[in-house]
């Protein structure tokens, strides 16, 4: 049949259209959160100034977050997962997103070092974990004080500082981390909330892959949001895709055919079972002198406060079965910690927004939050003037705790944002930019091989110190070493196996130049040409 | 000329995946991903909030006070026109009236009962004659001819609803008809329609006849549960989740039967179209469904699980694949015709491109799923996109166990017990099922393409008759 006389478009009525949906919906968010919002957003733009000044400076270059960044310029420029073998050390999340960011944004191009791309990565992982803090807080019923609180205390420890500037992957793990737990608390309880949720916690561990012990945690805080009308098929969808999300680094191995251990190959599997049997243990939290033990004594010199009081505030917040799950998280992470395997010194990273959320937390139950204090024996029992009283005597705690705070971070936060002296290794990076040939075959600290690479342009790409005598298809080429470049502390270390080709290439070598003093110094060698590897 | 042009796009498609298969793989990949996955989105919408899903959401209905008329066109069905009559005449509502649409001379069975009936029920049934001067025998000649007969017969209505011959409407839909029209203004009701024989029991398939006629019918319902059970859940998820979504976003292709007219939209549709069906349309209930999508009227979708209309699967494979020729064809032909890009706004035309091709995309999806996982991972393609081949297969994998869950579900909700080898046949022929599909739609597409039109008729058996 035809259409005889079809009304006008436009005179037609009652469409629907995604873009004016999604504007009132936008529209809606901002009016429903504006009040957050304001608060919020001078907070993390405080908290950013605090993390970006002085980020040149302080802390020294680490050969771990060299290597991820290594990495992510091997996922920009070269469409691998690294620039040596990629050998299942870390899950590939983390760098790929580096990576992209790069090759979105020409990262790599932006700054004179890519340390300094790392540190702006960081930022952004730092903000966007800072606001999923305050979204956690207001789900488990925080004031917006109180999750205020929380952001302040992640955002300003002098420990979130030190560990939050250079490119380390618990990071990135730490944004998505708490992303999954402000999902999994969604009070939409959606199947599009919960699969969201499930895909970020993938996404952390496929960013680090320690966040798979906090899957209890996780589970928990889930479980606990679930509603019996469609309960079923909000698991069946979000545990699948979360298991699928997560298929896709052992999909990786297996379509690579390196999953299962074979001789002369590296494999997913056998890397695991290295690195939780294989790797040696840090020791005892309790033995005194153990790797762990120092550990902690290091992050408790940098800042002893958010660390213990986060502990503190554990007990308090198992009382509170709102605080639970995220108190589960915090507990797991310690006795990770106490376990006794090998823990890498940026381990404690996740530790610090989980203390922080508690001792908000905490704060808020004692205050008697109705959301949170009811049905735990924190709950309010007196009438109003009870609730009154309570009130102010939390509000004049918290603002002590802030006071405090303020004092006690004042100093580390200064050192951090002024501008110290500068790194040595960047000072022999810029004199090997000028005063060594592109040709030359240089072994060098994993921090600056990326600038030597990218910025300087050497070829053949020079060699991470810590591949020389472990990476197989670096000991098959090498022909001649020409420079090394590592900082002092490499050929003092306690275990001369570690380094054995780079020690006797120092024996045949004379020293060029020198940067910094202590075991930071970096003095540039170059080796003799009649000596060969 | 119009079978050159597809013709030529196949051979440039091959040419493509010969020549640069990693780049084909990653693209249909791509594809194909975003169909598994508005799929799921589009059939989980029942249960993506939980207030989707409330036993409340529909409120309650109060005493039904509109006037209507009920129209079931029949053809040769004096196997159920009887019971379906009764039935239907004795619903709970003060003001209604019965329409059968019969051709007297082509089919003096159903017309003899007919008339029986209506002589049984004189207030409630009148009997409306098919056109007789056309030789041309289908459903949309029937509803315009008998809307006609009623304007001339001054019977006063204020809404039409459609009943297939073998429907049996639960005693009290008409109150929830009449109370959504009042409460939400809609201009369509299509209610819940919902095939019941769904697995290997044998009192689910018809006895045939002749010698061990009793083994021959176990045997058959065993063979044939593999497509049953996926084609009962199709049903259980269009009306429960699909429909309610497209009426959200006001993109509608309505169903054949349960569905239930507001008078002045009836004649809206006729002041712009000249009449109210398309009878020159396989599927005319898509048709109007897209008319009032352009028109801007808004429809409502009614699941509630004691109310839904009971029916019956095609008695056989190959009545299946018939029926989906003729949904298939008709939907490409409301498609070629273009009403729908009179829609407003930009999503919605896109929307009814997706809708109308749906059935397309998803046999597609299915059928070709697996196979480029198997190409991706057999010819050396890059992992990365190995892994992209991964995700659509797995979300095929994820829809059947929504299936099995759902298939659970559905004998709770309905008091059948579902057996171990129904859940079997289940996932066994989930994939057979979406080649069926897929040979449904290039066979709709052939006789679109040859300019073949002529009706295809679901035959009906009464099976459904046991369970109610």
């Amino acid at each position: 049949m035809t259409a005889v006389a079809l009304p006008a478009r436009h005179a037609l009525r009652g469409s629907w259209s995604m873009s004016r949906a999604l504007v009132a919906w936008i529209g809606q968010w901002l009016r429903r959160h504006a009040v957050s919002l304001t608060i919020l957003l001078p907070l993390l733009g405080f908290v950013a100034a605090v993390q970006i000044t002085g980020a040149r400076s302080w802390p020294s270059y680490v050969d771990d977050s060299g290597v991820y960044l290594a990495q992510a310029w091997a996922v920009a420029y070269q469409g691998g997962l690294s620039p040596y073998t990629y050998f299942y050390d870390h899950a590939p999340g983390g760098w790929i997103q580096i990576g992209m960011w790069a090759a979105l944004t020409g990262g790599f191009n932006r700054y004179r070092s890519a340390m300094e791309f790392g540190a702006e990565v960081m930022l952004l992982a730092k903000l966007a974990a800072g606001a999923m803090l305050y979204a956690f807080g207001r789900r488990l019923g925080f004031s917006r004080p109180g999750a205020a609180l929380a952001v302040v205390l992640f955002g300003l420890c002098p420990l979130a500082i030190a560990l939050g500037r250079p490119a380390f992957l618990d990071n990135i793990m730490i944004a998505w981390l708490l992303a999954a737990f402000v999902l999994a608390y969604a009070p939409s309880r959606s199947i599009g909330a919960a699969s969201g949720a499930t895909l970020c916690f993938a996404m952390a561990v496929l960013s680090k892959e320690t966040a798979l012990v906090l899957l209890p945690a996780f589970a928990w805080a889930l479980g606990s949001n679930l509603d019996r009308r469609n309960r079923q098929q909000v698991l069946t969808v979000s545990i699948f895709c979360g298991v699928l999300a997560l298929a896709m680094w052992p999909l990786f191995a297996l379509y690579k055919g390196e999953l299962f251990p074979r001789s002369g190959q590296t494999s997913l599997l056998g890397t695991a079972a290295w690195q939780l049997a294989g790797r040696p243990s840090s020791g005892w939290l309790w033995e005194g002198g153990s790797g762990v033990r120092a550990l902690l004594d290091q992050w408790l010199a940098v800042d002893p406060y958010l660390l213990v009081a986060g502990v503190v505030a554990v007990p308090v917040a198992f009382a509170v079965p709102r605080l639970r799950p995220a108190a589960l998280a915090l507990v797991i992470s310690w006795l990770m910690l106490a376990r006794g395997g090998h823990v890498p010194a940026m381990y404690v990273v996740v530790l610090l927004p989980f203390s922080a959320l508690m001792v908000a937390g905490v704060l808020e139950a004692l205050s008697g939050n109705r959301r949170i204090a009811d049905g735990s024996p924190l709950r309010v029992r007196t009438r109003w003037i009870g609730r009154v009283v309570r009130g102010w005597y939390t509000l004049l705690l918290g603002v002590i705790l802030l006071i405090g705070t303020a004092l006690v971070w004042n100093g580390p936060i200064r050192a951090a944002t002024t501008a110290g002296e500068p790194q040595p290794l960047r000072q022999a990076t810029d004199w090997i930019g000028s005063h060594v040939p592109r040709d030359k075959v240089l072994v060098v600290h994993d921090a600056i091989w990326t600038d030597l690479v990218h910025r300087y342009g050497f070829s053949p790409h020079p060699i991470m110190a810590d591949k020389l005598d472990h990476d197989p298809q670096v000991r098959e080429t090498l022909t001649r070493i020409d420079y090394l470049v590592v900082p002092e502390s490499y050929y003092r270390t306690s275990d001369p196996a570690a380094y054995p080709t780079l020690l006797r290439a120092r024996d045949h070598a004379v020293e060029v130049a020198a940067f910094g003093t202590g075991s930071r110094a970096v003095h540039v060698y170059r080796v003799s040409w009649y000596w060969r590897p | 000329m119009r079978v050159l042009v597809p013709a030529g796009l196949l051979i440039a498609v091959t040419e493509l995946a010969v020549f640069w298969l990693s780049g084909f793989i990653a693209a249909t990949s791509v594809f194909m991903l975003a169909v598994a996955v508005t799929t799921l989105v589009f059939q989980l919408y029942k249960w993506w909030r939980p207030e989707n899903n409330d036993p409340g959401r529909y409120g309650v209905p109060d005493a039904p006070r509109l006037p209507g008329v009920i129209l079931v066109p029949m053809r040769h069905e004096e196997v159920v026109a009887g019971e379906t009559l009764k039935r239907l005449a004795n619903l709970n509502h003060p003001r209604y009236c019965v329409v059968p649409i019969i051709d007297h001379p082509d089919d003096p069975g159903t017309a003899a009962i007919a008339h029986r009936a209506a002589e049984e029920f004189p207030h409630r049934i009148l009997v409306a004659p098919y056109p007789e001067e056309n030789s041309v025998h289908n459903k949309p000649i029937g509803l315009n001819a008998a809307i006609e007969y009623l304007d001339a017969a001054g019977v006063e209505y204020d809404w039409v609803g459609i009943a297939d011959a073998e429907d049996l409407f639960h005693p009290d839909l008409l109150q929830m008809i009449d109370y959504r029209f009042r409460v939400t203004g809609a201009a369509v009701v299509q209610c819940g329609v919902q095939l019941m024989n769904f697995g290997t029991d044998p009192a689910s398939a018809r006895l045939p006849r002749g010698p061990f006629k009793h083994l021959r019918r176990w045997a058959s319902a065993h063979v044939s549960a593999w497509w049953r059970a996926a084609n009962v859940l199709e049903y259980y998820k269009w009306f429960q989740s699909r429909l309610k979504l497209q009426a959200a976003i006001r993109v509608m292709p309505l169903g054949g039967n349960t569905v239930f007219f507001r008078r002045a939209f009836l004649d809206l549709v006729k002041k712009h179209y000249g009449t109210v069906w398309d009878e020159d349309c396989l599927t005319e209930d898509c048709k109007i469904g897209i008319l009032a999508s352009v028109l801007g009227c808004p429809v409502d979708v009614v699941y509630l699980e004691h109310l839904v209309t009971r029916e019956e699967t095609p008695s056989s494979l190959h009545g299946l694949i018939r029926q989906r020729v003729r949904w298939m064809q008709g939907f490409i032909y409301v498609f070629a015709e273009g009403d729908w890009r009179r829609l407003r706004s930009l999503s919605q035309r896109a929307i009814a491109v997706y809708v109308l091709g749906f059935q397309f995309f998803q046999a597609f999806t299915a059928v070709f799923a697996p196979i480029a996982l198997f190409l991706a991972l057999n010819h050396k393609a890059p992992v990365g996109i190995a892994l992209l081949a991964t995700v659509p297969f797995a979300l095929t994998l994820l829809n059947l166990i929504l299936d099995v869950q759902m298939l659970g579900q559905f004998g709770r909700t309905f008091g059948q017990r579902v057996r171990f080898r129904d859940y079997l046949g289940l996932i066994v022929g989930s994939y057979p099922y979406q080649i069926v599909l897929s040979v449904a739609g290039a066979w709709a597409l052939t006789r679109h393409l040859m300019g073949r039109n002529n009706w295809v008729k679901t035959t009906h058996h009464g099976v459904h008759l046991a369970h109610t």
